[in-house]
């Protein structure tokens, strides 16, 4: 049976371990494929995901490099212009703002100019830390969703995290890859060796037939704990996981969205022109009409996010607000 | 290491205060990072500046209180040194109501206008071309007030460092940047990604001065920024001075510090800015061993006193119109 040989072949490891297995994999597998970026090598990155890779592939393909963002973006888009897989790592998304110039003027529109596409992946931590806050705590998806020739990925699971960056490494184009800050030690069961999640796939987390949650990166766990709380309370909730916000699954949201009749995104990144808008637009631009209520929003207010965690908690996503949107969906 | 300009010496005043701030940073630092590791109170990511004291101390004391001063992420001595309040402070690493910041800015980074310290974001270099926004506007406001942009030396790599030196230059601005540079960013040694052993040699590309000290010899830094001062409230523009220093721990609370050598961490110590004062002081006679503690124990008390007092605010908590609350605009409309 499938079921068996799958489990025989899978282990429990965490989030950052099979973002650890991604790389190391990628990196024996095509030699084209090396990481820049600061603390990457000898510290093995900030959050410990290219840990044990300087030791394995050297420093020709583990650069640590000096502090230096619009240069790390410049040279993954020039590497990749030239045959090389760059990927590259920032230490928070903010530093993505120092990057955009590069990522957004000349990566993401060469293929205009060239024919040629500038295949790199630029990967790091991404939004909420529970312990401390201010700007390091933003979110940039919604940023980077926004521009054609991206894409933008946020994986929830660690098999996730593993399938989704092999996808982006060998993608010919430039991946946004987003590791939100309290899934890197999360367990799940992992699949060995080769385990590709194509880009632009969502997935149904939970089958439910009265309101869907769509949601993506940590936000995904709160939706599951949503789900949980309404279904004691005899509300079915489908949790449709985005996985990829560019290319965005429309067609799995319109699914979900036609049985339920009934939408709320949930996701970090401010709720104004955020993620929310256009998962909300895949249903409502038409040509049916899908919602039997109006499309509820639960992202970051729109507002910036304090430093104190008690504060931060509040203008945050939480159980509280989702909640309250699932509530004026039963209406 | 090379010394440009031969600076002015404190006199013995000069230095008892530096003295006495270098005791306060140090005590303050250290309570912090105690009451981190114990877990009592503390919330948020502590730059802690334990071995690099000597540059805040040596910086603000040759500046007026008018004047005004970005730190670097490191920064906890400028505060100190700037007057900013013990209590308030320690009311916001515990995550209460009414301290520095009130929990809306990272408090290690927070601003704070009553002292003449500006905010800064751990988007590193920023700090420097905001500060040129500011020098900029004490020209055209004519107020004679200096500014000066303190960095790490990891921060130099960025390319706002490059544009910020630049335009400071251009400008002439009244201002001082001050790289604390203390040999690594975070795991990585400056050595490593860096070609010039003195970054103060940098400056020579930008047409401005630029002058490397010894950053735990505290009346080397005083001296190196009188003159940096003068010149830039002269209206001769901006200097760039380099101290090099070496931080006691990792770089923040939670980094495990285990990639630099014990042999460079054990040098450190013994190179401790804090002693190489008070034994410059003991040596002229002008400091006891009892004068010294009472130094430290007077600080002590005060930092006490601050904790017992920050203890006992209201935690911090949101009202129920967080919109409200938290609002980033202004209703204001220029007249």
């Amino acid at each position: 049976m499938s079921a068996v040989k799958n489990k025989s072949d899978t282990r429990v490891i965490t989030f950052r371990e099979a973002l650890n297995e991604a790389l190391r994999e990628e990196m024996e597998r095509d030699d084209r494929v090396f990481l820049l970026g600061e603390d990457v090598g000898r510290k093995g990155g900030i959050a410990g995901v290219s840990r044990g890779l300087l030791e394995q592939f050297g420093p020709g393909r583990v650069m640590d490099t000096p502090i230096a963002e619009m240069a790390i973006a410049g040279a993954c888009c020039g590497a990749a212009m030239s045959g090389l897989r760059p990927v590259g790592e920032f230490y928070y998304s903010d530093m993505l703002m120092f990057m955009a110039d590069n990522i957004v003027t000349s990566a993401a529109r060469l293929k205009l100019a060239t024919g040629q596409t500038a295949p790199y992946v630029l990967r790091g931590r991404d939004g909420s830390k529970p312990e401390d806050g201010g700007p390091h705590q933003d979110s940039f998806a919604a940023w980077f969703a926004h521009i054609p020739g991206l894409k933008v990925v946020m994986p929830s699971t660690p098999a996730d995290a593993k399938g989704l960056l092999k996808a982006a490494i060998r993608d010919d184009n430039p991946v946004i890859f987003l590791e939100q800050i309290p899934l890197y030690g999360v367990k799940g069961e992992v699949p060995s060796g080769e385990h590709i999640v194509p880009l632009g796939k969502a997935e149904v987390k939970r089958t439910g037939t009265d309101v869907t949650l769509a949601c993506v990166g940590r936000c995904v766990y709160d939706a599951l704990a949503a789900q949980e709380r309404w279904s004691a309370r005899g509300v079915s909730v489908e949790v449709l996981d985005l996985r990829s916000l560019r290319p965005l699954d429309v067609e799995a949201i319109r699914v979900s969205v036609s049985k339920t009749g009934r939408l709320a995104v949930v996701h970090e990144g401010w709720t104004t022109y955020g993620i929310s808008a256009e998962v909300i637009a895949c249903v409502s631009d038409g040509p049916e009409l899908l919602l039997r209520a109006p499309a509820q929003r639960v992202g970051t207010l729109d507002t910036h996010i304090p430093a104190s965690p008690r504060l931060a908690a509040e203008v945050l996503p939480n159980a509280a607000r989702i909640d309250a949107a699932i509530g004026r969906l039963r209406g | 290491m090379t010394t440009a300009t031969a600076g002015r010496e404190p006199g013995r005043e000069t230095l008892m205060s530096m003295m006495e701030q270098l005791v306060l940073v140090r005590e303050f630092e250290s309570r912090c990072d105690e009451m981190w590791r114990a877990k009592t109170h503390m919330v948020g990511e502590f730059h802690l500046s334990l071995g690099q004291e000597a540059i805040a101390v040596g910086v603000c004391t040759a500046l007026t209180s008018a004047d005004l001063i970005c730190p670097s992420i490191r920064g906890m001595g400028v505060y100190l040194c700037r007057g900013a309040s013990l209590t308030s402070l320690m009311t916001t690493f515990f995550d209460r109501a009414g301290g520095i910041g009130n929990g809306r800015w990272a408090h290690w980074h927070s601003p704070v206008p009553e002292a003449g310290v500006l905010a800064q974001t751990g988007m590193l270099g920023s700090g420097l071309v905001t500060s040129g926004g500011v020098a900029l506007a004490q020209k055209y406001l004519k107020t004679g007030k200096v500014v000066v942009a303190m960095l790490g030396d990891g921060a130099t790599s960025t390319g706002y460092v490059h544009e910020g030196a630049v335009f400071a230059a251009y400008a002439d601005l009244p201002m001082v940047m001050v790289i604390e540079n203390n040999g690594y960013a975070v795991s990585t040694p400056i050595r490593s990604v860096v070609k010039v052993d003195d970054l103060s040699r940098r400056a020579a590309g930008y047409g401005i001065p630029g002058v490397t000290v010894d950053g735990n010899d505290v009346a080397a830094v005083y001296g190196a920024m009188v003159d940096a001062v003068e010149r830039a409230r002269a209206g001769k523009g901006p200097t760039l001075v380099e101290c090099k220093t070496y931080r006691f721990g990792g770089s923040t609370v939670k980094d495990a510090d285990t990639l630099r050598p014990a042999v460079e961490k054990e040098a450190a110590r013994r190179n401790c800015p804090v002693r190489r004062l008070k034994t410059l002081l003991v040596g002229r006679g002008w400091l006891s061993d009892a004068d010294y503690q009472g130094m430290v124990d007077a600080v002590r008390s005060r930092i006490a006193a601050a904790e017992a007092e920050a203890v006992r605010r209201p935690l911090l908590e949101a009202g129920d119109d967080l919109l409200q609350e938290f609002n980033p605009y202004s209703e204001g409309v220029a007249q």
